[in-house]
């Protein structure tokens, strides 16, 4: 037990936390926590840092920044982390090791006080705590990070839990954690003090990070440019080669085409990782995709530019899978191993739908999309991060300013529809679109200027996109 | 003949990248006004802006886009005004690795609220590529919540293409349809 006559609070200050988790520890500092620590906003006025060890890219960082603050601190991991100055504390996170490991720092800053500024060999006390076990005292002067192993081609595919298959296979949708997953064993305060069923649940989230990323310090080395020919190919299979339809014409069943088994599957999935902050795994025969909603990312191990993946995106069925489930811890460790060695494997999240929605339509447009009814965007689509298509950028200057139909947008730009298709499909796949133009916020608070320097306008864009 | 002139206001807190955005696409050296940080921004650089970066693209003989980055430190807020006037928009670039992107956003959308209400905002997310909290969803969801409509990109203010594509939504978004002549 803490002595609380005898303890000093503990200045503490949060780094690479994650929202979800960010919001449980406040709610501990607040209550159970609160004579003991005091979270603070600067590493400058800490004296213990708290790192959350799986959220990305804190391990880039504890290398590159926090070691040189040379302050104690707690690192929470799933997996075992043995680091000088520093206090493992495995997840799922309790407020009984969250309070033990401040007892140990408060005697250890209470006995030297010159640890609050550097780093002292003596006092590397690094403890491992796992459930059930008390604190094991250890002195590991050196980093040791769980090391990166040799994928063979018998760990490098994810071995699903049988059970998450069994239930995938009865469900469609497996949204329970598999046996192996520790989410069970839940942020588990005192529950006098009257913590609500929702925090408790939430606290999975503390299990389920997702891993960390490579941090990027430089400026990546621009990759070759594709010449013309290069272009028109991959601009051919985003956006197909369609010629204009008429837009008073009855369209016909042809032109309609719904979006792929695989686009629904990773819509669904997707959605799924969205609810509950969860990374999901979608499960093909030749491809996992991995969903990580924390972080915005999407992992799969198949080059979006690569003709293997437009071929996995129009040739996989419902008989080849498409089963989803929540990631098991045991699946989370392999993701990491995965990303470790395959980086250029992690996608933006918008960024993988986007191409797998041009690649999957090509230029068609699903039947719930009218392209004769006029809608609006509701936001820009985030274009330096997104694969661009010819007039992307007109096309939602276009679309922002007022709603309009797609037939009238390539009407009113003079660009061949297939274009306006393409961004209405994919933009509606990552919920730009408002169907309704009533319900988009009328932003405009002061007349803007008519007088628009058009001319001035046209020549810095040429010059700005190279011209 | 005279020369037209036009103004493009890049802003942010410190560190977000406004120098380093304005040297990105600028055709001359930048002209900064770079000192020893000396009170909370020295936390983040060594060395901030404290009137105010210099820019310009040339379009031919006679026409310039002056690109002027504000210094970040809100105690220089006195300058804003007079930057801003003549402009034709506003880069605001986030640093997503500050402790409260949201809050910063607020600041400075309300800081410049009337010269966005008149001209075009475009919001680049800096350090999104270490820091992937909160996300470019979060923001829009936040600028809907100021009633704010303006596109957010992910930018690393190093790249001249990001810089460049924030630069032509801004200037599409003024004039929807305008051709590269």
């Amino acid at each position: 037990m803490i002595d609380k006559s005898k303890q000093n609070t503990l200045k503490v200050c949060l780094e690479d936390v994650g929202a979800h988790n960010r919001a449980i520890l406040d709610f501990f500092f607040a209550k159970l926590g609160q004579h003991v620590f005091r979270c603070v906003d600067t590493q400058e006025e800490a004296n213990v840092l708290l790192i959350d060890y799986d959220f990305p890219p804190a391990r880039q960082r504890f290398e590159s920044e926090y070691q040189q603050w040379q302050k104690p601190a707690l690192i929470l991991s799933i997996s075992e982390v043995s680091i000088e100055n520093a206090i493992w504390l495995a997840k799922p996170l309790t407020s009984r090791a969250l309070l033990d490991a401040a007892g140990v720092l408060q005697q250890q800053l209470a006995n030297s006080p010159q640890m609050q500024t550097s780093a002292n060999p003596s006092a590397n006390l690094i403890f491992q705590q796992s459930s059930g076990q008390s604190f094991v005292a250890t002195t590991r002067p050196v980093l040791q990070r769980p090391p990166i192993q040799e994928l063979s081609a018998a760990t490098s595919v994810p071995l699903v839990d049988k059970l998450d298959e069994k239930m995938a296979a009865e469900s469609g949708v497996n949204t329970q954690h598999s046996p192996t997953d520790s989410g069970s064993e839940t942020f588990s305060v005192d529950t006098a003090k009257g913590i609500s069923s929702s925090e408790t649940s939430v606290s999975a989230s503390l299990v389920d990070q997702p891993p960390p990323l490579p941090a990027q310090s430089t400026v990546d080395e621009p990759p070759p440019l594709p010449t013309e020919s290069e272009k028109n190919e991959r601009n051919l299979l985003l956006c197909g080669n369609q010629q204009d339809l008429e837009a008073s014409a009855e369209l016909s069943d042809d032109f309609y085409k719904d979006d792929s088994f695989f686009l629904s599957s990773l819509k669904d999935a997707v959605r799924l990782a969205r609810q509950c902050q969860q990374g999901v795994l979608l499960n093909f025969p030749d491809a996992r995709i991995y969903v990580l909603p924390e972080i915005h990312r999407i992992f799969c191990g198949i080059d979006t530019q690569d003709s293997e993946f437009t071929e996995l995106i129009s040739a996989c069925n419902v008989k080849d899978g498409g089963k989803m489930h929540i990631l098991s811890t045991r699946e989370i460790h392999e993701l990491n191993d995965m990303i470790s060695q395959q980086a250029s494997a992690l996608y933006d999240l918008e960024s993988f739908v986007w191409t797998s929605t041009l690649l999957s339509a090509q230029g068609s447009l699903p039947r719930a999309l009218d392209p004769g009814k006029s809608v609006g965007l509701k936001h820009w689509p985030s274009l330096t991060r997104l694969e661009n298509f010819p007039h992307v950028l007109p096309i939602a200057a276009q679309w922002s300013a007022s709603a309009m139909s797609a037939f009238d947008i390539a009407k009113s730009l003079n660009i061949p529809q297939r274009y306006a298709f393409s961004f209405y499909n994919a933009a509606n796949s990552l919920g730009l679109i408002e169907q309704d133009p009533d319900k988009l916020i009328n932003t405009q608070s002061a007349p803007r200027p008519k007088d628009a320097p058009r001319g001035l306008f046209s020549r810095l864009l040429k010059r700005l996109v190279g011209g | 003949m005279s020369t037209e002139n036009r103004k493009i206001i890049f802003t942010g807190p410190v560190g977000a990248g406004k120098t380093t955005a304005i040297r990105s696409i600028s055709d001359i050296d930048i002209v900064t006004t770079d000192e020893q940080a000396s009170d909370m921004a020295k936390a983040r650089k060594p060395a901030t802006t404290v009137a105010m970066d210099y820019g310009m693209i040339k379009l031919g003989e006679n026409e310039r886009v002056h690109l002027y980055g504000t210094p970040g430190q809100e105690r220089f807020n006195f300058m804003w005004d007079i930057l801003t006037e003549g402009g034709i928009g506003l880069v605001l670039l986030i640093d997503n690795s500050r402790k409260d992107p949201q809050q910063d956003l607020k600041f400075y959308t309300h800081a410049f609220k009337e010269f966005i209400a008149a001209q075009q905002l475009v919001v680049g997310i800096t350090r999104m590529d270490t820091h992937r909290v909160p996300n470019v969803h979060d923001y829009r969801r936040w600028l809907d919540q100021l009633k704010i409509k303006a596109p957010v990109f992910e930018v690393d203010a190093r790249k001249r293409d990001d810089v460049s594509m924030l630069i032509q939504a801004m200037l599409m978004s003024l004039a929807p349809g305008a051709e590269i002549l």
